[in-house]
């Protein structure tokens, strides 16, 4: 026979799956430090290629200036200059990265709860029938 | 104004019951009205700039997910500036790239907030973002709001200069891309708008939350005020370049536009129609959970029961529960 209140919760807990568990469950399936060091890993790599980016069209802005100054330009105070501002600017992006997934991470464990005290009593039904 | 409650909650019922359908069908809508004015404006692309190509995309667009529908935009838009110069779509591609990689990466929902704040500039009705963006978003936005506009001033200024992108120093590929730049870096009303949007956005989105009356209404009236006064006052000092009947007939058509936003407050109590499938060691479920509909309309009885009038009369939702009346539902 049907239950009505397990159908309730087991309609409950598939409409959280579907929707906000979507985004959720991927998150508290890792541990927080290595859900974190991932994030800083993907933030690192992006952050690298959009300086990069942006290097490249400040090279082909100044590309009069670089060819014609090639051999008399000091090189390495330039490149001295672009590591500092590449390293500020990983520095406040990692920082923000950091911010972000830490409480990303503390608002999923948070949603999940719910989720969790749902979970339970569908597993409460399942003794309850089984006594 | 009870019938006008009634209706949008008719229409939020609506909408319920029929999301599955009426979600492709507003997709479908938005897509084509979006890449027939991106054709509009930057049509260089011919093969791109035809009705049935138009209609296509539209059609695959109502189908994909809206982060996705934001990446055709993306391609139309860059597809059109390559057909004008390789250097613009990749000076495009480069501004594209770093919001991807710096800033949806974090928050990909704000995608749709950036293409459509650089549609609104496309049609002259910027002013509407900070307002309805202040309404349903947060102060993140401003940032969507910025890159919206800075994406808006880009494609208007290679539009408006393509003759001189394609001539300036015999199209040589580094003078193109420099005079882009210049016209993006250098871009003082572009700098000005966005300074302008991102303190009547957030002041938008204090206002809304405060725990007075008609917050939203007042936040709505209020931002368009503060927009208009501090375009007008950079007009005046700093001499962009803006124009003051824009400036005033644009923000009452963001105000009017607000207020329909206002109207349709989906993000608030809003609750779609879900079909979910589960099971258990017995049986197979497929469940349609269609969300109650919290105000009925014009069929509610109210009678009077303990004063001296008698008579049992029809009135609408807005019926009071207060003492004296009871509400039976003829549904």
């Amino acid at each position: 026979m049907l239950n009505e209140d397990k159908i309730r919760l087991m309609c409950r807990l598939a409409s959280y799956e579907n929707g906000e568990g979507r985004k959720v469950l991927p998150i508290t399936g890792y541990y927080r430090s290595d859900y974190i060091s991932l994030e800083m890993l993907k933030s690192l790599l992006a952050g690298t290629l959009a300086f990069a980016a942006v290097a490249g069209v400040f090279v082909f802005y100044h590309f009069e200036y670089i060819m014609e100054n090639l051999y008399r330009t000091p090189w390495t105070a330039y490149i001295r200059k672009g590591v500092t501002v590449y390293a500020i600017f990983m520095g406040i992006y990692l920082i923000m990265t950091y911010v972000l997934a830490a409480l990303r991470y503390k608002n999923a464990k948070k949603s999940l709860k719910r989720y969790y005290a749902n979970l339970k009593k569908l597993w409460k039904t399942y003794t309850v029938e089984k006594n | 104004m009870s019938q006008i409650i009634e209706a949008k909650f008719l229409i939020k019922g609506l909408y319920g019951k029929y999301e599955a359908y009426i979600n492709p069908i507003l997709k479908f809508i938005m897509s084509m009205f979006l890449l027939l004015v991106i054709n509009g404006k930057i049509g260089y692309m011919e093969r791109l700039d035809k009705l049935p190509i138009v209609l296509i995309a539209a059609l695959f667009c109502s189908f994909i997910p809206l982060k996705l529908v934001a990446c055709v935009y993306g391609l139309f838009i860059l597809l059109h500036m390559y057909a004008l110069a390789p250097e613009c779509a990749l000076v495009m591609a480069v501004v594209m790239f770093l919001m991807m990689v710096i800033y949806i990466r974090f928050v990909p929902n704000e995608t749709l907030v950036i293409l459509l704040t650089s549609i609104a500039y496309m049609l002259k009705i910027p002013y509407v973002m900070p307002l309805a963006v202040g309404l349903v978003g947060t102060p993140v936005s401003a940032i969507s709001v910025s890159f919206g506009l800075c994406l808006g001033y880009l494609i208007q200024y290679i539009s408006v200069n393509s003759s001189t992108i394609l001539t300036v120093d015999d199209g040589q590929m580094v003078s193109r891309i420099i005079f882009m730049i210049n016209g993006l870096v250098s871009n003082k009303p572009m700098i000005i708008m966005t300074v302008v949007f991102i303190i009547t956005l957030i002041m938008v989105y204090v206002i809304r939350r405060l725990s007075v009356d008609y917050s939203w209404a007042i936040a709505i009236i209020a931002g368009g005020i503060v927009d208009t006064i501090l375009l007008l006052m950079c007009e005046m000092i700093l001499n962009p370049g803006f124009s003051v009947v824009g400036i005033l007939l644009g923000n009452i058509v963001a105000i009017a536009i607000a207020f329909v936003v206002l109207f349709f407050d989906f993000h608030l109590d809003y609750k779609k129609t879900e079909n979910l499938q589960f099971e258990d060691e017995e049986y197979y479920y497929y469940v349609k959970a269609v969300p109650k509909i919290s105000v009925s309309s014009s069929n509610k009885k109210v009678k009077r029961i303990n004063s001296s009038y008698p008579t049992e009369y029809v009135k609408g939702s807005s019926a009071g529960r207060s003492s004296g009346y009871t509400v039976k539902n003829d549904r």
